[in-house]
């Protein structure tokens, strides 16, 4: 049998005030444009899958944009990824009635970890998503933090996925603040030391640099998802809003 | 016309939008007198087996179903789990399918569930996979899979460390387990396969 599952390469786009952002170190956004129209870009570019965090749904409290997230489930013709704001399960299972196929929880598992099976229970495991943000410490550790990075939990990441209950989550997300906007390149460290406790699917964010930063994680660890924003809708020195998405070859065809 | 079944299903409004961009006529069903002016249907899936079940007898679309497809031979395209529910029962449920195909489905046995991404699906020459990228494949999400017992039908497979029952093909029956609705160009010719071919 020569089919095999490919990695995943997937934008990560931030909505902030009815647009969506750029941050650097989960800070300073930049407007990088009208929802729709990015997604229609993405469309046209065949891109694996897209994720969303409204990054004021968490923080702020303010509400989920439903109405938004109906349009881009309807325009998009790849998958789409929400979070932000999702402290129920009631509120989950709306948001895959409007077609949004994965739901990622993040603070709201921190403060209630019960919460995981109540979601899985009602939307199917396959949809169930955890983000972590984490911060690396000087100790090397990562530790996780809420409240768009502002909130320390004192949580390591490696204790707190070698505890997850795994019957109820289709995949770890690990957000990496520190490579936020950077374009440093992935924390090879990070995901070397992680990636064999998550026993589900697992996905990094933070720092892409290029091509060959992706290809050779998806050499070495495939079938994985990379996310990243910077290196998909900034380009040169000036960070101009250009998007944009490295082509299937460039990927090598995702790691096969 | 094609009638794309709404009775609650999060991907109608993307499987929709996709029927609108190709040009393929389709009306939403979402009473039973909408099934007057329809030759073949669509049939979506929503988040579990038992659910999915739950509210199509809500919607009382069970008989008139049967009645289309089994009695008068009525083309159907059911995906992601209402490819599932084609079967006669399920590992995630208690709830009877619809048992046109005879078979079951069971959990997948990878220990990283769900079968996530894009994935390539064997190559097969078919009216429902004309043109379509083999290789490129689809996005699939999943956690279960189809196992037809038939020998009369035809499966097309991907594989995720064991078979996956990418297409079932019986008669006028079809089951998409991946998602064509997001799978760019190669899905949107599942749909206007399923358009052009199926009478």
């Amino acid at each position: 049998m020569s089919s095999q599952l490919r990695s995943r390469f997937i934008p990560v786009l931030l909505y902030s005030n009815k647009g969506f952002v750029k941050t650097f170190n989960f800070k300073d956004p930049k407007y990088l444009g009208d929802p729709i129209n990015v997604i229609k870009i993405f469309n046209e570019k065949n891109v694996d899958e897209i994720t969303i965090f409204d990054i004021e749904a968490s923080s702020k409290g303010t509400k989920i944009d439903f109405d938004l997230l109906k349009r881009v489930s309807r325009e998009s013709r790849m998958p789409v990824c929400y979070g932000g704001g999702v402290k129920d399960a009631d509120t989950a299972e709306k948001l895959v009635s409007i077609g949004i196929e994965k739901i990622s929880l993040n603070s709201g598992i921190i403060e209630d970890p019960t919460l995981i099976e109540r979601i899985a229970n009602r939307i199917g495991k396959q949809s169930v998503v955890i983000t972590l943000d984490v911060k690396r410490k000087w100790t090397g550790a990562y530790e996780i933090c809420t409240q768009n990075g502002r909130r320390n939990t004192g949580i390591t990441l490696a204790s707190f996925l070698e505890e997850l209950d795994y019957n109820f989550i289709g995949e770890v997300c690990v957000n990496n603040i520190d490579r936020d906007g950077t374009n440093l390149g992935y924390d090879l460290n990070l995901i070397k030391k992680h990636y064999g406790l998550i026993k589900s699917h697992a996905t990094f964010i933070g720092g892409c640099q290029s091509a060959e930063d992706i290809t050779h994680i998806f050499d070495k660890y495939g079938p994985i998802g990379l996310g990243a924003s910077s290196f998909v809708v900034l380009k040169g020195k000036f960070k101009a809003v250009l998007i944009s998405y490295p082509s299937t070859e460039l990927l090598k065809f995702h790691g096969i | 016309m094609i009638g794309l079944i709404n009775y609650g299903s999060g991907n109608i409004s993307a499987i929709a939008n996709i029927l609108d961009i190709a040009n393929i006529p389709y009306t939403l069903v979402n009473k039973l007198e909408d099934f007057k002016d329809v030759n073949k249907l669509i049939l979506p899936g929503v988040s579990s087996f038992d659910r999915t079940m739950e509210l199509l007898e809500g919607k009382n679309f069970i008989s008139v179903l049967h009645n289309l497809v089994v009695e008068r031979k009525v083309p159907i395209m059911g995906i992601c789990v209402g490819m599932q529910i084609l079967f006669e029962g399920s590992d995630e449920g208690y709830k009877p399918g619809l048992g046109w195909i005879a078979g079951s489905v069971i959990k997948l046995s990878n220990e990283r569930t769900p079968h996530l991404g894009w994935n390539s699906i064997d190559n097969i020459s078919h009216n429902i996979t004309y043109d379509v990228d083999f290789k490129k494949g689809f996005y699939f999400l999943h956690s279960y899979k189809c196992m037809p017992s038939e020998e009369n039908v035809i499966s097309v497979n991907s594989n995720y460390d064991e078979p996956i029952c990418a297409i079932v093909i019986k008669d006028n029956i079809v089951g998409i387990q991946f998602h064509p609705e997001k799978s760019h160009s190669n899905g949107v010719k599942i749909f206007s396969n399923f358009h052009n071919y199926y009478q």
